[in-house]
């Protein structure tokens, strides 16, 4: 069915569309005192919450009922798992250790396959990267075009004209912390990278720091905010309590798919 | 959406500077709240507000002369965020509670007391306590702009 199609049927129907249930779950959330919106489940993805969130148990029963069809850790986690499984072997594969080769720009694992121990390399990063992308699309159907709007205007009451024009033409923008004297670069769907003069005259990157307000879909570059409110909250944790931030976010060498460089 | 259409969500309200408690929200990207001073109800609202983030983790932070500040606490009687003392804040505070500030430390200083980080002597015996006896600087909340975001998940 093409997406016009789903949508006309979906209007005769009268099913709701994603705006409409993410609307609906912000509204009952903000009642019921989580004033920062909630998470909306999506089928295919799945969705990790902050640490203490109330409704974590909830959202995960829902999860499940969309993952029963995906078998989403066979997928993501042990791919060698599943090349066995449908050449017909029944044997039982367990992840003993996994690295990243920069040689081979991709992770090795070492898996148990019956009594042997064998090496398999897993996805290359930039097939990794390129499914990073390509999966955010997806997550992007629960974002209103209207909070990003009023999130852009807020970063620029935050950042001032220079930097939010920066921010409009190329996605990113550059602060140097009087703190700690990093620099931080911080983008648009990718994490925010802490950066400080290299020897060469170029710059290093000491980590890309990677954090969502509420959760994020993983696999993907999406959080649950739309991507402006997720760089505006690195902006306030990195100007009023740099120290948190580090804390708070995951911290990824640049070489990783998730550092998105 | 038009570009007309992003035209008209500029209202009055988003570009607005003055004292308000402005959370970052999944479904409407932030939500502004503004209350009268002479209003309970709006006061009550902001403060069971305030209080129930701080409980769930939100990092909050005030607006203290181009500067971002975090709450540390709320004293829901006096309706004041409770901010870092002086000597752990960021330069640039308003001149006349830097100024208030720092007699306080110097009349501290006179009566040659000097404090450990939780409030007690420099050189104290006993347990330390940490910060939880640190003093703190009030931050009026009907004046100040204040920046809520929640609980984070590291991505």
């Amino acid at each position: 069915m093409t997406n016009e199609a789903y949508i006309e049927a979906a209007v005769e129907e009268r099913r709701p569309t994603w705006d409409q249930v993410a609307q609906k779950l912000h509204e009952l959330g903000f009642e019921r005192g989580e004033y920062a919106g909630t998470a909306v489940p999506l089928p295919g993805y799945h969705l990790t919450l902050a640490v203490g969130h109330p409704w974590k148990a909830k959202i995960e029963e829902i999860q499940a009922v969309f993952d029963e069809s995906q078998s989403l850790e066979e997928s993501d986690l042990l791919p060698f798992a599943k090349q066995y499984r449908e050449l017909g072997s029944d044997v039982e594969c367990v992840e003993r250790n996994r690295w990243y080769s920069r040689t081979l720009d991709a992770h090795v694992v070492l898996a148990q396959v019956g009594s042997r121990v064998e090496a398999f390399q897993a996805h290359t990063e930039y097939s990794r990267r390129l499914t990073f992308d390509l999966k955010t699309f997806g997550a992007a159907v629960v974002w209103d075009v209207a909070a990003e709007f009023r999130a852009m205007v807020k970063l620029e009451r935050l950042i001032g004209g220079h930097k939010a024009r920066q921010y409009l033409m190329t996605g990113g923008f550059l602060e140097t912390s009087e703190r700690s004297h990093v620099t931080y670069y911080f983008r648009k769907l990718r994490p925010t990278l802490a950066l400080r003069p290299g020897n060469g005259g170029g710059m290093k990157v000491l980590a890309a720091l990677c954090l969502h307000p509420i959760g994020y879909y993983n696999g993907t570059r999406a959080g649950v905010m739309v991507p402006t409110d997720d760089v505006i909250a690195h902006v306030l944790l990195c100007r009023g309590d740099e120290h948190r931030f580090w804390r708070q976010a995951n911290q990824h060498a640049p070489w990783e798919a998730e550092a998105g460089l | 959406m038009s570009a007309g259409a992003y035209a008209a969500l500029i209202d009055d309200e988003l570009l607005d500077d003055g004292p308000c408690l402005e959370i970052l929200n999944a479904g409407a990207g932030h939500l502004k709240i503004t209350f009268a001073k002479d209003d309970p109800v709006e006061r009550e609202r902001a403060r069971r507000m305030i209080v129930d983030m701080l409980a769930a983790g939100y990092a909050i932070f005030v607006h203290v002369k181009d500067r971002l500040v975090p709450v540390r606490k709320f004293d829901p009687k006096r309706d004041v965020y409770l901010i870092d003392q002086i000597g752990t804040l960021p330069k640039g505070l308003p001149d006349a509670l830097e100024q208030k500030l720092r007699a306080d430390e110097a009349s501290a200083d006179l009566k040659g007391a000097a404090r450990c980080a939780c409030g007690k002597p420099l050189h104290h015996r006993g347990r330390c306590t940490g910060t939880k006896g640190a003093r703190y600087t009030s931050v009026p909340m009907a004046s100040t702009r204040a920046t809520a975001v929640g609980r984070t998940a590291g991505g």
